[in-house]
């Protein structure tokens, strides 16, 4: 729809009557911010002097009930309402692709409650997720959610795209931290998932939108549970032979105790960013691990967890490395670092069950580097399930094509060839960055006919197809 | 064109977020335009291309050069450096912020950024003083004009502990001000380079300096510019805070409880912790730890921020004593004129603003 005359003043003004003056731009400076967030496509272009894709209108309501109102104005006038909190997303899934409404939620970052005896935190959705965990931390809690993007993610936005923390394998998902939220509906209704633990009444509506990426709605508000800081956090590593055996292994550790991380890494990450970051030189597939909680409960998790990796064959290389992981466990995202322009780069990580995970590693490597020469495979796994695990692998080139459009195309290929690699393997599109602009198209092929349950609950809710329009294949 | 390691940095911080949870003025306006982040793309645009316009100006401007990303950067890159350096450019290029441009013909017409045709008003209050000493101190600006008690209760603490000092009867800007206006251009330099031989003239070997501020600009840029050699240069809580172990300065305890407002350019710029934490401990001030202290201090803005965008400012106060109320303190402690004079306008109902100086002179 194009806007002609002095409609875009009359939305403009209207949206200042909505926020307030102060909370309404369309400068140059702001909207710029708002055209490229992580993925690697946004980043492409202005790095190659392209124009990124930018919003008519910056708003930043301060509260759910202003948030309502700009819904309601965006549904009258049929505007695309693109929700941003940190922007740190890797998918794309806060770009203004469609033009229309960003909406910056993080003037909603008030803490609304801490309640040391149920162990929960509540907060506006807006709040960096960083500030939330120092809240709980002053009262001797954690929130236990603990991402590479802590310090620049907001809450909202970790909510959106169901991500994770570093502790998952002993505290869970985002999915299993949350407790509750306030949803401001695209119609402008202000609802509430059940405040209390379990029930049976109905179905449970929280997890519809943990994941939903701004989609069907956008979370104004939400509930935590908080675990006491841990009595001791202790770290190890070790080697394994290969990844086959690694996976053998860490499958039957967490099986057996409950580490907060493990991670374990192919052949070719421990001699690459390991090696860099951490300083450890040897061959094989390097796998660091922590245990935490009370002392005497971990010391048994420990004793447990050498007699498992000493039936691998595992050399133990003792507490230092663990410790110099978790010490640099957000360096390996800083510039200089991390991949960065213009290499291209992504990470394709996936779950699946114990059977599959490793059949996918080999499938999606061999997929990956049959689809272009010099693009470099790497992996690790370390966010673990009972009955399965992910793995996080990375496809890195050095010297892409030049052209924008090429780029664009190879890209597209690489992703394409390594999640149906995961799909045709038992795997999923997505283990915990979302789906957002890249993988949209890839939606149906995941889901088959389960996508019209989830297109049937975005007509019902969003029948102006306002909300994030191009993400998640809806 | 940026300089070469402007644009380096800016590429480097265009695609990065991790410092977003530690600016100051992200944090209280929630603005994405105002972070390094955003700066960093903004600048790599440009040199790509898209126009440097009053909009991209305007968001050079809203931020306090307080340092706190890159005090947070694992690779050491330095936002604050290609920030100035587009501050610069926006002046030569007349985009910069009109409130900005006419705080810069304030200093230049009356050599104050508060615009006052008489300054040494705290030289008159200070009592006799010898002409030429071997310690100087430096009052600064906001303390002259603004916040005068801070510098009274220094000068009065200093003739406790039988210092033999001078202070300058028409005491020049060091250039701290209109240095994070303009970038360090050659009028700055030109105004160092007058303020360094009004010091140098005085024969003072110690120059102790009462506003962080000009300590940050005496000690990091007078030095990259030549300028002040041979004279060591001190911070007033520095040399206040060796009086008191050296048993010059006899201390009563207070008994009161507080969180510091630690000036950013004592912690960050200097490497500076303890000495107010050291005078605040020979006050007997209970302290209330903040999550952010030391070199993670939150800034409460400058005096030249405070000009522009006030109502930034007073967020960031608010901020700043959500976090103290938040703990059971009321009281916030400052070491800094400018922290005294901007916490004082927009402290929240119930929140007192308190001076060490003030305190400290009162106890000894």
């Amino acid at each position: 729809m194009e806007l002609r005359g002095f409609m875009h003043e009359m939305i403009l003004t209207e949206l200042e009557d909505a926020v307030g003056v102060e909370n309404v731009s369309h400068s140059s400076d702001q909207k710029l911010a708002y055209g490229t967030d992580y993925f690697w496509l946004a980043r492409m272009t202005v790095d190659k002097g392209g124009n990124p894709a930018l919003p008519d209108y910056v708003v930043r309501p301060g509260c759910a009930e202003e948030v309502s109102k700009v819904l309601k104005i965006a549904n009258y006038y049929k505007l695309p309402v693109q929700t941003w909190g940190g922007g740190s997303g890797s998918q794309g899934g806060a770009l203004p692709m469609a033009g229309g409404i960003v909406l910056d939620i993080k003037r909603m970052d008030k803490l609304l409650d801490i309640d040391t005896k149920a162990g929960t935190i509540t907060c506006e959705t807006g709040m960096i997720f960083q500030t939330l965990e120092w809240y709980a931390n002053e009262q001797g809690f954690s929130v236990m959610h603990l991402p590479s993007c802590l310090t620049c993610c907001t809450v909202g936005g970790a909510l959106a795209h169901n991500g994770i923390g570093i502790l998952s394998t002993k505290y869970g998902k985002i999915d299993d931290q949350c407790l509750s939220v306030e949803v401001a509906l695209p119609n402008g209704d202000i609802i509430n998932t059940l405040p209390v633990p379990k029930h049976s009444s109905g179905p449970n509506l929280l997890p519809l939108f943990l994941g939903s990426e701004g989609t069907l709605g956008i979370m104004t508000k939400a509930k935590f549970k908080m675990t006491k800081l841990p009595e001791v956090r202790r770290h190890h590593a070790f080697l394994f032979k290969d990844i086959s055996t690694g996976y053998d292994a860490c499958r039957e550790i967490v099986q057996t105790v409950k580490p907060s991380i493990v991670r374990l890494f192919d052949e070719a990450e421990t001699v690459s960013i390991i090696k860099k970051v951490i300083g450890f030189e040897k061959r094989g597939s390097f796998m660091n691990l922590t245990v935490e909680g009370h002392a005497k409960i971990v010391a048994a998790e420990e004793e447990l967890i050498l007699d498992i990796c000493k039936k691998y064959d595992a050399e133990y290389l003792g507490t230092e490395y663990g410790e110099k992981w978790f010490e640099n466990r957000i360096t390996f995202f800083y510039p200089g670092y991390i991949m960065n322009n213009p290499q291209m780069f992504g990470t394709l990580d996936t779950v699946a069950t114990y059977d599959n995970i490793e059949k996918i590693y080999w499938a999606m490597k061999k997929a990956v580097e049959e689809t272009y020469d010099g693009v470099r495979f790497i992996s690790h796994s370390s966010h673990w399930y009972d009955w399965g695990c992910m793995n996080y692998s990375r496809f890195i080139i050095d010297n892409p094509p030049e052209d924008q459009e090429e780029c664009i195309r190879l890209h597209n290929r690489i992703w394409n060839a390594g999640v149906r690699a995961a799909i045709a393997n038992g795997g999923v599109i997505n283990d915990h960055h979302g789906v957002g602009l890249k993988l949209g198209r890839l939606m149906k092929e995941s889901y088959g006919p389960a996508m019209q349950v989830l297109q049937g609950i975005k007509k019902e809710l969003d029948p102006n197809g306002i909300m994030n329009p191009y993400k998640m294949g809806l | 064109m940026f300089s070469k390691d402007s644009a380096r940095q800016a590429d480097a911080c265009r695609f990065c977020w991790m410092c977003r949870h530690i600016c100051p003025v992200a944090g209280a306006t929630g603005s994405e335009a105002w972070t390094p982040r955003a700066r960093g793309l903004m600048i790599s645009m440009i040199e790509r291309g898209t126009e440097f316009d009053k909009d991209i100006a305007e968001a050079m401007y809203h931020c306090t050069l307080c340092d706190a990303c890159a005090n947070d950067c694992v690779t050491g890159y330095k936002p604050s450096e290609y920030t100035r350096e587009a501050r610069m450019r926006a002046v030569v290029e007349d985009l910069a912020p009109a409130a900005v441009i006419k705080m810069i013909d304030t200093i230049s017409e009356c050599g104050n950024i508060f615009g006052l045709s008489a300054m040494g008003k705290l030289f008159e209050k200070a009592g006799k003083l010898p002409e030429k000493a071997e310690v100087l101190l430096f009052i600064g600006q906001t303390a002259e004009a603004m916040r005068a008690d801070t510098g009274v209760h220094a000068i009065s603490i200093l003739k406790k502990a039988g210092i033999d000092f001078t202070v300058l009867a028409d005491e020049p800007a060091s250039g701290a001000y209109l240095g994070e206006l303009m970038g360090y251009t050659g009028d700055v330099q030109a105004v160092a380079a007058h303020t360094a031989k009004m010091i140098a003239d005085t024969g003072a070997k110690t120059l102790v300096v009462l506003n962080p501020a000009d300590a940050a600009m005496f000690k990091e840029q007078y030095g990259a510019w030549g300028l002040l050699s041979g004279i060591e240069i001190v911070t007033a809580t520095a040399f206040i805070a060796a009086l008191i172990a050296d048993g010059k300065l006899k201390v009563k305890k207070a008994g009161i409880a507080g969180s510091l407002q630690e000036p950013v350019k004592l912690t960050r710029a200097l490497d500076e912790i303890a000495p107010f934490k050291a005078i605040a401990d020979a006050c007997g001030i209970e302290l209330t730890e903040l999550f952010l202290n030391g070199k993670m201090s939150r800034c409460i803005g400058t005096v030249p921020f405070d000009v522009y965008a006030p109502e930034v400012a007073a967020q960031m106060v608010r901020v700043r004593c959500e976090d103290a109320v938040r703990l059971g303190s009321n009281l916030i402690i400052t070491a800094s004129p400018d922290d005294f004079y901007i916490m004082s306008k927009y402290a929240t109902d119930g929140v007192k603003i308190a001076d060490i100086y003030e305190i400290l002179d009162g106890l000894c």
